[in-house]
């Protein structure tokens, strides 16, 4: 759908004509709820993260003014909703990123040579598994920037338009994601190396 | 390998595309002569991939909830028409939405805009109507349907009463559990019914103003169970007041039922001073098409003037026009008395009654 396609819609349902939601509900929905999934964890909860973004979005179209695209937006709004949710949710406290998380410089990539090595043997649905269970553990903060990223396919720019965030800070926030993503899984003792045709696994 | 450092996190950017020409063969460089880089790499690379790949389709009640919710709050404002949700099995399952200029603000709260889905879950094993998705675009361009638009401060919450701990004590039908309440800016939505059918993926609203029929019984006129609404054959027996298969008089009738005022009453006791049978219209069900489906909505004369309610509902509501004028309506050539019509009328198996 293209920008003007898009605009066109909304102003149509900002005239009173509901119907012309739907095509931005069927554009949008595929990844809307593939981002609350990753984000809440489970599909009872994404589906009502959905509804409710989606809701939000038509409710609050009054204030879309088009500078960004719609899916941003949307996004964005998905985004917050997700963080409520998972705040109310909670029962320790949100863990929002620290100062000391961002200026983490000292911190180095656990990277120990063996477990990256090409030898190390791993199972496609393993690994989807242990990143899955991975990105539960991220902050979430982190976690909703990496999916932004990974699963809706923003760019830096669009991040940034989604989160206001600067484009540097976008960056370096999404490696700093990775990251700590990468050391969840070590300590796990998942490693997502790329599949090899070796046999040998490490136990 | 200071310098790692440094690669690494243009690694990330790389995986991400974001890098310059100029960026990206300085660190294609280095990867070649580094393993730790090319292993950071490959870790990177494998979580891009793993979660891009993973991606699942929505499940279909999701647009069609969305859409649903959508149209609901479409058709709040000045609409003074009457929508029914179209809910499965034919019968227990009565819907009544009255939208009217007044503020029901039946739910207080907003945070919880999307049904529990364990409801739709079970709404879909019950469901044997089917009834196109897309037949819920199907709005009337009719312009009491005109509204503003979106600009509302109140989201449109359907909520469920049952489990929610956020409902709003104020204003929840509390003596009827299985009442879903809809709160539209600048009108009232009552939707009586079970609850595990509120949410059927297959739900549209149905407009009155659509029915192919619609008659009015004198008294009370239900049908004996479930199986009857789809039964021909018993309103067969008993003649009804008025019979509309006009759609033009159907909307000037639709227009009559009009509510405004704030108050919730009670059932009366007695009987209904009318009932009125309308028929879902069957382009919307995949049923067999030679059983129509009906529902039923009563109108009640109190002091508090005439009140509507649906069959099962335990709350009424109260109509803005007078006895008289429905009267009126109902039987053009006569001169409406207000006298007469008060007292509760048995229920009757008789052929017609005459009040001409």
């Amino acid at each position: 759908m293209t920008r003007e396609e898009e605009n066109e819609l909304i102003e149509k349902v900002k005239h009173g004509d509901g119907n012309a939601f739907e095509p931005l509900v069927l554009e949008n929905q595929k990844n809307v709820y593939n981002l609350a999934l990753k984000m809440v964890g489970n599909e009872e909860d994404a589906f009502d993260v959905s509804q409710d973004a989606f809701m939000k979005a038509f409710n609050n179209l009054g204030k879309f003014r088009g500078e960004s695209k719609f899916s941003v937006w949307l996004y964005r709004l998905t985004t917050n909703v997700c963080l409520d949710f998972l705040r109310s949710k909670k029962r320790k406290p949100y863990i929002s990123l620290t100062q000391g998380d961002e200026n983490d410089e000292e911190r180095e990539l656990l990277i120990p040579d063996d477990r990256f090595s090409p030898e190390y043997e791993f199972d496609k649905h393993e690994l989807r598994q242990s990143i899955n269970k991975g990105l539960k553990q991220l902050p979430e903060d982190y976690r909703s920037i990496l999916l932004l990223r990974e699963i809706d396919g923003l760019s830096y720019d669009e991040i940034s338009q989604a989160l206001k965030l600067e484009t540097g800070t976008v960056k370096s926030r999404l490696f700093r994601a990775r990251k700590k993503l990468c050391s969840i899984l070590y300590a796990d003792g998942n490693i997502p190396h790329i599949h090899s045709s070796k046999d040998t696994k490490e136990v | 390998m200071d310098n790692c450092n440094k690669y690494i996190e243009m690694i990330s950017s790389l995986v991400d595309g974001e890098l310059s020409d100029e960026q990206m063969s300085e660190l294609n460089a280095h990867l070649d002569s580094c393993q730790n880089c090319r292993r950071v790499y490959e870790a990177f690379m494998n979580i891009s991939n793993t979660i891009s790949d993973d991606l699942v389709e929505p499940p279909e009640k999701l647009a069609q909830g969305i859409m649903y919710k959508v149209h609901i709050a479409d058709n709040g404002g000045t609409s003074r028409h009457f929508a029914f949700g179209r809910f499965t099995a034919l019968a227990a399952c009565l819907a009544l939405i009255l939208y009217a200029g007044v503020h029901f603000n039946l739910f207080g709260t907003d945070d919880s805009l999307a049904p529990k889905t364990d409801s739709i879950e079970m709404a879909d094993e019950k469901s044997d109507v089917d009834i196109p998705y897309s037949e819920l675009s199907e709005i009337p361009e009719d312009s009491s349907f005109n509204t503003s638009q979106p600009q509302v401060e109140d989201p449109t919450s359907v909520e469920e009463n049952t489990d929610t701990e956020e409902q709003s004590d104020e204003a929840s039908l509390e003596n009827d559990p299985e009442s879903v309440e809809i709160n539209v800016d600048d009108s009232i939505g009552l939707l009586s019914l079970p609850e595990e059918e509120l949410f059927d993926k297959d739900d549209q609203l149905i407009f009155l103003t659509e029915a192919p029929s619609l008659k009015i019984y004198e008294g009370e006129f239900l049908p004996l169970d479930q199986e009857d609404s789809k039964k021909s054959v018993d309103l067969e027996e008993v003649e009804p007041i008025l019979n509309m298969e006009n759609s033009d008089e159907i909307s000037q009738f639709s227009a009559l039922l009009s509510v405004s005022e704030k108050e919730k009453f009670v059932i009366p006791d007695g009987k209904p001073l009318y009932t009125i049978w309308f028929e879902v219209p069957t382009s919307s069900t995949s049923e067999d098409l030679s059983e129509p489906v009906f529902m039923q909505m009563l109108i009640w004369d109190t002091d508090d003037g005439l009140l509507i309610s649906t069959n099962d509902s335990e709350v009424a509501l109260k109509l803005t026009v007078t006895i008289d004028e429905f009267n009126a309506f109902i039987y053009p050539e006569t001169e409406p008395s207000s006298t007469e019509t008060s007292a509760p009328v048995q229920n009757t198996q008789s052929s017609t009654t005459d009040n001409l």
